[in-house]
């Protein structure tokens, strides 16, 4: 393989990283900076009370609410995954409140660590 | 270290070709496609006004979003998520470089973790835009983005690493993805095994290819008739114009990752003629493309979490099975 430009890992990093910033830095000045200067900003700011509010069907709406993103993953995939959510839910509650499960896991955590320092 | 006359070439490579320049008329060229194969499949023509066959359609609607005042409501976030998503489009940019469209590619050892790593950052910030303005319908999207991710990216890492590992292991391909590229096609003929594993992470990388992209059945972020329009509901103007940008930038980007590793890279050309191995590595990429929008436009939507039952009782089987036969095979 002697095509191309060879680099360590480090140095592949820091150029990608270097890269990055300078498309990402064109990109935000020619699409966004630029084009804003030249026509968007000059949109005359006619000041109607409910210019930058929230509005929800053509209605003001004062506060918008977000719901809670990770109860919606975690309710998704419950869905996606019915019974083995339920065995998991019953078993969590019927064995991981005794207090013997947490000493199996401290056991085991102790025969581990004994192995690994063996 | 890069002397001058490298670091020039590689400035150029990074904003004329096969970086910005070069990326927003492949853009152009792959959205003017896709509108008029969703039209020949929806019995309309498709854009037909600006410019010959309405090619520069896409051109225009993106000047037209860009010209348009930022409107951010009072609950917004104003400046970052416009910088975030900008660098997640370089982050997407950058990665043309490694790739056989490059006519001097950049390669390190175990680059594949770094690529890997750059291409998670285009869901992320597409996340962040989305939560920028407050939406319940944003907020909906957003979580079955995430519920999708989770249930697609590993398994698809695992499809990628297949032939990353079998290449690695048999032609001192260094875990590089470019590298990779250049062997891809002699990958499928090393042995019954790693045929198997090839053919394996070919249909669990493609799976994972049309969940990463929101391609139909797996569009429910965006399914619009659920939540208007998904993560795109709240953007308006510049703001989406780069969340487009963003998101067509990443629909060139994985299918060619995806031409590169699993239909033979630049196979038959010689990878050291760059200019022949990009036209082939092109050709191969259009008609992956043309399967994902017909794919696209005649699918049904999947519901999420039947969307998501599909990919961990699928395609994490089939992806992780393949990544056992290439690291035994």
């Amino acid at each position: 393989m002697a095509f191309g430009m060879i680099f360590d890992p480090y140095e592949f990093v820091a150029l990608m990283s270097g890269l990055i910033a300078l498309i990402g830095l064109s990109v935000y000045v020619v699409f966004y900076e630029l084009f804003q200067e030249a026509a968007g900003r000059k949109v005359a700011e006619e000041g109607t009370p409910i210019r930058y509010y929230p509005v929800m069907g053509g209605w003001d709406a004062d506060i918008s609410e977000t719901p809670a993103i990770g109860r919606l993953v975690v309710d998704i995939l419950q869905r996606a995954w019915k019974n083995a959510s339920k065995v998991l839910s019953r078993g969590a509650k019927a064995y991981m409140r005794d207090w013997y499960v947490y000493a199996y896991i401290v056991l085991l955590a102790l025969v581990v660590a004994a192995l690994m320092v063996r | 270290m890069v002397n001058a006359t490298q670091a020039l070439n590689l400035v150029f490579e990074a904003l004329v070709y096969p970086g910005l320049l070069f990326t927003i008329v492949l853009v152009i060229a792959t959205q003017w496609y896709s509108r008029k194969i969703a039209g020949r499949i929806q019995y309309r023509r498709g854009p037909t006004y600006t410019g010959p066959a309405g090619f520069l359609q896409p051109l225009a609607d993106l000047i037209k979003l860009v010209s348009k005042e930022d409107l951010v409501n009072e609950y917004g976030l104003r400046k970052s998520p416009v910088v975030v998503a900008a660098l997640a489009i370089g982050a997407l940019i950058a990665l043309m470089l490694v790739t056989p469209l490059a006519y001097s590619p950049v390669m390190a050892p175990y680059d594949i973790i770094i690529v890997i790593y750059i291409i998670l950052l285009s869901p992320l910030a597409l996340a962040y835009l989305a939560l920028s303005q407050p939406n319940p319908y944003s907020g909906l999207a957003v979580g079955r983005y995430l519920a999708l991710l989770i249930s697609a990216d590993p398994a698809y890492t695992a499809a990628l690493l297949t032939p990353i590992i079998l290449a690695g292991r048999h032609f001192s391909t260094w875990f590089s993805l470019y590298a990779t590229s250049t062997v891809a096609d002699r990958l499928w003929i090393l042995s019954p095994a790693s045929f198997i594993g090839m053919a394996l992470a070919a249909v669990g990388g493609f799976i994972g290819l049309l969940a990463i992209l929101m391609i139909k059945p797996f569009d429910f972020p965006e399914a619009e008739s659920e939540l208007y329009w998904g993560l795109f509901t709240e953007l308006g103007g510049p703001r989406l114009a780069l969340a487009f940008f963003l998101k067509f930038v990443e629909d060139i980007l994985m299918p060619l990752i995806y031409v590169m590793l699993f239909l033979g890279g630049p196979w038959p050309a010689p990878y050291s003629n760059w200019w022949l191995s990009a036209i082939v590595v092109l050709l191969k990429y259009w008609v992956v493309l043309t399967i994902i929008r017909l794919i696209e436009n005649s699918m049904p939507r999947y519901r999420p979490d039947q969307g998501v039952k599909f990919l961990w009782k699928y395609l994490y089987p089939i992806s992780f099975l393949a990544l056992i036969v290439a690291i035994i095979a």
